[in-house]
């Protein structure tokens, strides 16, 4: 589907207009869609770990197209440099170009931290769909930073297969900037919290540059993701989500 | 004089006496090859993954056998090594460098535990050179890998092939590189088997991008028993807040509480089983009162005390029990050795069922000869206490009447 800007642009004004009376799915939607692009994503970044004991920081390009094709290429430091992480819809493969072999991933490695962060390779490849694959009720509003945003909770259904017992996102009003999202296990104790900041305009539209994982039960652990550029809806072809070109990639 | 009035009343009525005599000899050699079993089994397990794998002692770095994680290695020096070596009762040092990696051909991969090795010194403590089944061991500065034959089975891997080794390295670096098969190894833990990968120790640390860090020096002592000793020895020589030292049983905790658990089952089946001798003694020595009721009426009758008789009868029912115990102890020390030397082999399907508990499904009996000692000094303890009734009954006698039955 071709995107019309002129219907976008009307199908925003009408949103932001009758914000108040939007049901929690479609404030997702439309956040999700902000974030990722209705069509695609470009976008380059670095990934910064932090350990009570060092720092890492590597940088990375990643395209997305919907919620089936991600690729992700490291590109620094030097030792790291060509490595690539592919999903086409529920598989995912890693490029290593030292040894120019391609891994595919078994579902048992899915919960392992990728590339040494605390996120793991199912963060990166998130199967589930935020709007049906989970039920959600709107809490009361919150304000952070300033900003006035909602409170989702997020509750997954059973058939499901989600790690997290609940999740809540907290979701600025006026540009459904995803500032703060709460992970929470099945006993109900916070695990993760993931942190939005520094809204800077990128691919012409105010994004969150700055995201923050902190793990709650691990002291002086974080993981920070930092956005250079950010171009959305950028026409990129079904194809170049291959384990050919993942090897190819720049 | 009455140890010989004793002696002679048992062989008055051979028959009887033989009976009883068996049924202590075939309780005594059932519990005592029960727990052979039993123990063997435990051995085994201790065997599999302390005398094949941990080794008995092993130094860390404080803080790793928690959260055994790449970054709580320590970094190699000459002098702990001498440390270490210098201990008087340590017979060998070597380094190990642990951590768990995917394993992959590209298209089909696993979890295994990657060690890294000093060729040579491993073989010494765990024998792993003798464990190959295919191909060759390992020398120091080969670029190839040794696997555990059902981690080749799971991934239909054959010599020579080549694996890819991924996972996290020092410091949250991605680590991976691929290896030829050099060979397989065959252990008894089917666990081991499934998952264990080996490495020379210098190819380790360069693939995990750690530069002379090692996880372990494991070590192995002149016997179990010292390993406690060697333990409190080296803590009082090596700094604590860098060092851990541990011992097998330290290392081993979760299998030595299985171990005591299932033991304490084990007491439950025993129990039972004593419960049925101590019946058979029971009867027996009811039955030898009153059928002697006469003969110790005449005998109270013609001035025997009591206390004397009683003797006498507890005199007579040791002797078998001990004789019983003997006898019992004397077919069980050799079926011990034997079945230690030839386990009992279950066989390809009970093997399956084993596995899932792992363990092997090869059944050696344990040697120890403490066993037969708590057995027969068990029954023989039963034997006394089972008299206390026979002989209270014995008090109540009265000789007019016991002459009249």
């Amino acid at each position: 589907m071709k995107p019309n800007i002129v219907i976008l642009l009307l199908l925003s004004l009408i949103m932001a207009g009758g914000a108040m009376a939007q049901s929690s799915a479609d404030i997702l939607k439309t956040s999700e869609e902000k974030r990722r692009g209705i069509e695609s994503s470009t976008a380059e970044m670095s990934m910064t770990i932090i350990r009570p004991s060092w720092t890492r920081t590597m940088s990375m390009k990643a395209w997305s197209k919907g919620e089936d094709y991600s690729l992700i290429l490291i590109t620094g430091p030097a030792k790291d440099k060509g490595t690539a992480t592919l999903k086409r819809k529920k598989e995912v493969w890693n490029w290593l170009p030292r040894i120019e072999r391609v891994v595919k991933l078994p579902p048992s490695m899915m919960s392992q931290s990728w590339m040494g962060s605390d996120l793991t390779n199912d963060d990166l490849v998130r199967e589930v769909s935020l709007i049906t694959d989970y039920d959600h009720k709107k809490l009361a509003d919150e304000v952070v930073d300033g900003r006035k945003c909602w409170k989702i909770e997020l509750i997954p259904h059973d058939d499901v297969a989600i790690v997290w017992g609940k999740v809540i996102m907290v979701i600025d009003q006026k540009d459904y900037l995803q500032l703060r999202t709460e992970f929470y296990d099945e006993d109900d104790e916070l695990i993760n919290v993931m942190k939005a900041s520094e809204i800077k305009t990128m691919g012409g539209r105010p994004v969150a540059s700055k995201l923050e994982l902190i793990p709650q039960d691990e002291e002086g652990h974080k993981t920070i993701l930092e956005y250079k550029s950010l171009e959305f809806d950028k026409k990129v072809p079904e194809a170049f989500f291959s384990v050919q070109n993942m090897k190819r990639a720049k | 004089m009455l140890f010989k009035i004793a002696w002679r009343n048992l062989w008055r009525n051979k028959r009887r006496t033989f009976i009883t005599m068996a049924s202590v000899f075939f309780a005594v050699l059932m519990a005592i090859f029960l727990r052979s079993i039993q123990e063997g089994v435990y051995d085994q397990m201790i065997d599999n993954s302390v005398r094949y794998y941990r080794g008995y002692v092993q130094v860390h770095q404080n803080g790793y056998w928690d959260e055994q994680f790449i970054d709580n290695t320590f970094e190699d020096s000459p002098e702990l090594q001498q440390t270490l070596e210098n201990e008087k009762e340590v017979r060998v040092v070597t380094p190990r460098l642990e951590s768990p990696m995917m394993v992959s051909t590209g298209s089909n991969s696993r979890f295994s535990l990657m060690v890294g090795i000093d060729p040579a010194k491993e073989d010494q403590i765990t024998r792993l050179k003798g464990r190959i089944v295919e191909g060759e061991y390992l020398e120091e500065g080969d670029k190839a890998i040794v696997v555990g034959v059902g981690l080749a089975e799971k991934m239909k891997l054959a010599l020579g092939d080549t694996l890819i080794l991924l996972g996290q390295g020092y410091h949250g670096q991605q680590s991976y590189d691929q290896y030829p098969i050099k060979g397989m190894v065959k252990f008894g833990s089917p666990e081991l088997n499934k998952r264990m990968v080996y490495l020379p120790v210098k190819e380790a640390q360069y693939l995990l991008a750690s530069p002379d860090r090692l996880s372990a020096y494991a070590m192995d002592v002149s016997s179990r028993r010292v390993s406690g000793k060697v333990v409190e020895q080296l803590e009082s020589k090596l700094d604590s807040g860098t060092y851990e030292v541990m011992d097998w049983q330290e290392m081993d905790a979760e299998l030595l509480k299985f171990i005591e658990s299932d033991r304490a089952g084990g007491m439950v089946t025993m129990f039972i089983l004593y419960i049925l001798i101590g019946f058979g003694i029971f009867g027996t020595a009811l039955m030898m009162i009153s059928e002697r009721k006469y003969e110790f009426g005449v005998q109270i009758a013609i001035g025997m005390k009591k206390i004397q008789l009683a003797y006498i009868l507890i005199m007579e029912m040791v002797f078998i029990a001990v004789m019983g115990v003997l006898a019992g102890a004397i077919v069980a020390i050799p079926l011990q050795y034997f079945f230690h030397a030839n386990p009992i082999d279950l066989g390809k399907d009970m093997a399956k069922v084993y596995e899932s508990f792992n363990i092997e499904a090869i059944i050696p009996t344990s040697t120890d000869p403490s066993i037969i000692i708590d057995q027969a000094v068990f029954v023989l303890i039963m034997t006394l206490l089972i008299m206390i009734y026979p002989i209270s009954k014995l008090f109540r006698i009265k000789p007019i009447e016991a002459m009249r039955g």
